[in-house]
């Protein structure tokens, strides 16, 4: 019970920090919408754990923290990916400050 | 014609000199070595040359050295731009037969293809590529038909030709090595077309030990499947 009421409240915050992010234009639409879904599932499962037996019981797993652990694997995976792709696009912009660097100091003939 | 030959160097110094001096010979346009943050004299070695090059003063890899060499291209208006490696395993006169190809004007780019007729190691009268390059260069173009359904022979050849307006529609985004794969997928998506000719490649201990290794062959994988799953 201790335990429940721990998570509940954690899973509050980080919703709240959540629409604060977004709020503030630091996290996109999309972010904001999943992180919503991730910590309403979480709160869903705390406080009425039988919406999960069904989805257990359909794809055959005994109880319900296992669904809620195959879950989190593949939330876990979905956010390598993301991160991933931040540090992707943040490598293609170091890249493109290099490259404009390195023409103008050419341009200039200042090559080193 | 206005041709701009790139070459990207990354601690290239000990053969650079003999590659620029080759493609000096030819007379076919202005030469730019673009040095990837070179430890040793890459930068030096080009100068010595008399050529144009634009020192990245950190290394960001072959995919950022090749759209350097692309954008130069595309600020200074040149009519086509020719990719040629460092490492030494290009002949220079298979730049004159991929501009001849270029310059019939049926296609936007011209890719040497090391597969066919090709493949020749250096004075040893083999006429094949060494078994683990060839089965490399056959995986990579299985997973670049796979993943990006563009099903040509020598996806990974630095050997490359591009026309104006293919200079001017090509977008690289990967840095690395998967570059030579994402040129293939750009061509397609921006529907340019493209011929492949055979090229002569020249095995020497230095090109094999600098050229794409099995490593890489995993980055290129890995980057093509993200590729895939981000939609780009």
């Amino acid at each position: 019970m201790i335990i429940q009421l721990v998570v509940a409240a954690f899973a509050i915050f980080a919703l709240s920090r959540a629409f604060l992010g977004f709020r503030s234009g630091k996290l996109s639409w999309r972010m904001f919408a999943l992180w919503v879904f991730v910590w309403l599932s979480v709160l869903t499962f705390l406080l009425f754990p039988d919406v999960f037996a069904e989805a257990t019981r359909l794809l055959g797993m005994g109880r319900p923290l296992d669904f809620m652990i195959v879950v989190g694997i593949i939330g876990a995976y979905y956010l390598v990916f993301r991160i991933y792709v931040y540090l992707e696009d943040i490598r293609s912009d170091m890249a493109r400050v290099v490259r404009e660097l390195s023409i103008e100091r050419e341009k200039k003939g200042s090559g080193k | 014609m206005r041709v701009l030959v790139v070459v990207p160097a990354f601690n290239e110094g000990a053969v650079l000199g003999d590659v620029l001096d080759g493609l000096l010979s030819l007379k076919v346009g202005e030469v730019l070595v673009v040095d990837d943050g070179s430890s040793d004299n890459t930068f030096d070695v080009a100068l010595g040359r008399g050529v144009r090059c634009v020192r990245h003063f950190m290394n960001l890899g072959l995919g950022g050295a090749l759209a350097t060499g692309l954008e130069v291209a595309r600020m200074g208006g040149f009519e086509a731009a020719v990719t040629f490696d460092a490492d030494g395993q290009h002949s220079p006169s298979d730049v004159i037969k991929i501009l001849s190809r270029l310059s019939k004007g049926d296609v936007d780019v011209v890719i040497g293809n090391r597969c066919i007729d090709g493949g020749f190691e250096a004075g040893s009268g083999r006429k094949r590529q060494p078994l683990s390059k060839s089965f490399g260069n056959a995986c990579l173009n299985w997973f670049n038909h796979l993943f990006f359904g563009v099903p040509y022979c020598d996806s990974q050849s630095g050997l490359r030709a591009f026309n104006r307006k293919a200079i001017a529609l090509l977008r690289v985004r990967s840095s690395r090595y998967a570059v030579s794969s994402e040129i293939l997928l750009e061509v397609r998506e921006n529907k340019l077309r493209l011929a492949e000719v055979p090229v002569e490649v020249i095995y020497t201990g230095h090109s094999i030990a600098k050229g794409t290794k099995v490593k890489h062959g995993f980055e290129i994988i890995a980057d093509m499947f993200m590729h895939v799953l981000r939609g780009r």
